[in-house]
């Protein structure tokens, strides 16, 4: 009897710790699974990753670039935006103009030689745009 | 990704020597999986310590002292190359399982290096650490510094980061989407032992086949580029190898001290092993789990000498943890509305507990003891946190029930299978003799924001 249960505990164990995905793995569309994968830690805003590579394409490392959006709520999208500009733009200085309390901080931009502004393109004074794509542009600070 | 694979093949090899060095016991595929990940951590103790001696890091540089360390080992090791020859009768039935685990590994390596990495976690925390070291050729001491987001946790331990960076340095480039193969190495490191180990306790290959077979989901984390993958398999493994004999408390200790390097959950499982080990009536033992301290004290000397800042010790945590005890609702709130996996497992696992109390608490007391004492100290973490608990238990219940749930699985499993009538195998498991987001697919999508 307990030889009995104990099968039947040890199946259960193995079929509910089942993951069916590694196996189904092999049949899904991996080009088009790859494409979502990639996007997927920027779904929430679209071409964001596509931006920051144009921004890294287009300036260098030690290079510090300030992250401008159209969010003003820290929470509410801008860190959503700022978050994911750290690992595409390393090798850069990255400030961010606004704080966890939605404090802006405009006074960052003395430090800045880049705005990346996605989705926008902000008049800053001693900033030129350098640079204007589908889904944002890069400023230049004047020297 | 052949760079990769080499880089992987060659830490291996250095690994192995180290395994023999440290096992006096294991064969075949014990030393295969305990040779990956001592391989993998020595390659990147390598460049942590040229880090520390601030030299720059080179292909050239590293390969020449992964070759010197490994000839040094394999010189040590040539007398005990015997060990690596299986002595375990291989049952033909065990194909079917063993077949089920090679398919669904292949599946899991496919899966893992599909694209650049993708969790919130890698790109804000793991991979960014890797990539910025890469780019620094050493340890961004910074960055780390001035930290300003607070997902970058600039406390964490390097293992990984600096695993990331050895395949980044054989290669001379970044390649973030082969970086997942590392979560292959770790699964594949687990499940070699796990395999072998069940064997060896059961005397029954097929009962070896069936628990690494049941493993596999969970040796294989669907969490591809997070600490999670080389804290479960160190941190396993050690308590696995501690498990069934004295004489491999040297390698476990080594194990424990790199759990603690890839994540700071491994510093308490660290003292959760301890005192798990005083209540199997092994107390004599916890003297000599000194090189479990000795391995991740350098990084924290560092992080403390360097004033990297920690979040859970930060403001007054006594006062959080009296609020969080006076009014426990938020937390047994959370507690029951996030996932801990799936509810047949858990099913299965009370199946087994109510079949096999006696024998299960009698017979497997350090595993469980140590599996109660880290969950303990989970939610001791969850007391003092100074985030919103219900965020906080949102994005991490899942993932810290996932570093317990394998070493559970493998002595229920083993237990079970021995009631199932597998013969015993010579030697005792030694407590004996002395006294969903589960799911990788969930995980997609609860992408969080």
């Amino acid at each position: 009897m307990l030889r009995r249960w104990a099968i039947v505990a040890a199946a259960l164990i193995a079929i509910g710790g089942f993951e069916p995905f590694y196996y189904r793995v092999f049949f899904l569309d991996r080009a088009r699974t790859r494409v979502m994968l990639t996007e997927l830690p920027f779904s929430k805003t679209p071409h964001l990753r596509d931006f920051y590579l144009d921004v890294r394409a287009r300036t260098k490392p030690g290079d510090t670039i300030a992250i401008a959006s159209r969010y003003t709520k820290w929470d509410g999208g801008y860190d959503y935006v700022y978050a994911r500009s750290l690992y595409i733009l390393s090798g850069r200085h990255i400030l961010a103009l606004l704080d966890p309390q939605d404090r802006p901080h405009p006074e960052k931009l003395a430090g800045a030689d880049y705005v990346a502004a996605y989705q926008g393109e902000p008049q800053i004074p001693n900033f030129a745009t350098v640079w204007r794509g589908p889904y944002g542009s890069l400023l230049r600070r004047q020297r | 990704m052949i760079p990769e694979i080499l880089a992987i093949v060659l830490a291996t090899a250095i690994g192995v020597a180290l395994a023999l060095l440290l096992d006096h016991e294991g064969r075949g595929a014990i030393i295969v999986g305990e040779g990956m990940l001592l391989g993998i951590a020595s390659c990147a103790a390598i460049l942590f310590v040229f880090a520390i001696a601030t030299i720059t890091w080179s292909r050239s540089l590293l390969l020449a002292m992964a070759v010197l360390v490994g000839a040094i080992a394999w010189w040590f090791a040539r007398h005990r190359v015997g060990q690596l020859r299986s002595t375990v009768h291989y049952s033909p039935a065990s194909a079917i399982f063993d077949g089920i685990t090679a398919l669904g590994l292949l599946g899991y390596s496919l899966f893992s290096t599909m694209a650049p990495l993708w969790e919130f976690d890698y790109i804000c925390n793991w991979g960014l650490k890797g990539k910025l070291f890469w780019e620094a050729h050493g340890i961004d001491w910074s960055f780390l510094q001035n930290a300003f987001h607070r997902a970058i946790h600039p406390d964490y331990p390097p293992l990984l980061p600096l695993s990331f960076d050895v395949l980044a340095v054989v290669r001379g480039d970044w390649n973030d989407r082969a970086l997942g193969l590392l979560n292959v190495v770790f699964a594949l490191a687990l499940l070699l032992v796990v395999r072998r180990l069940a064997a060896e306790e059961t005397g029954s290959d097929l009962a070896g086949a069936f628990a690494a077979a049941a493993m596999l989901a969970f040796a294989a984390s669907p969490w591809i580029g997070l600490a999670e993958s080389p804290l479960v398999a160190y941190g396993t493994m050690a308590i696995l190898l501690l498990r069934v004999g004295d004489s491999r408390v040297n390698l476990a200790a080594v194990l424990l001290g790199l759990a603690a390097s890839a994540k700071n959950e491994g510093l308490t499982l660290i003292v959760a092993v301890a005192v798990a080990l005083v209540i199997a009536g092994r107390a004599r033992l916890v003297p000599r789990l000194w090189p479990a301290i000795a391995i991740p004290l350098p990084w924290l000397v560092a992080r403390l000498m360097r004033d990297i800042p920690t979040d859970l010790a930060t403001g007054n945590v006594f006062s959080r943890v009296l609020a969080h005890v006076e009014n426990p609702a938020p937390l047994l709130e959370a507690l029951a509305h996030y996932p801990v996996g799936k509810p047949l497992y858990w099913l299965g696992i009370i199946a087994a507990f109510a079949i096999l109390r006696s024998r299960l608490v009698s017979r497997e007391r350090f595993a469980l003891s140590a599996i109660v004492v880290q969950f303990a100290f989970y939610i001791g973490a969850y007391l003092s946190s100074p985030h919103d608990l219900d965020w906080h238990l949102r994005w991490s219940w899942e993932r810290v029930v996932s570093h317990l749930t394998p070493t559970l699985t493998y002595v229920v499993i083993v237990q079970l299978m021995r009631a199932v009538g597998a013969q015993p195998a010579d030697r005792e498991v030694i407590s004996e003799q002395s006294v969903s987001r589960s799911t990788p697919e969930g995980g997609i999508a609860a992408e969080r924001v």
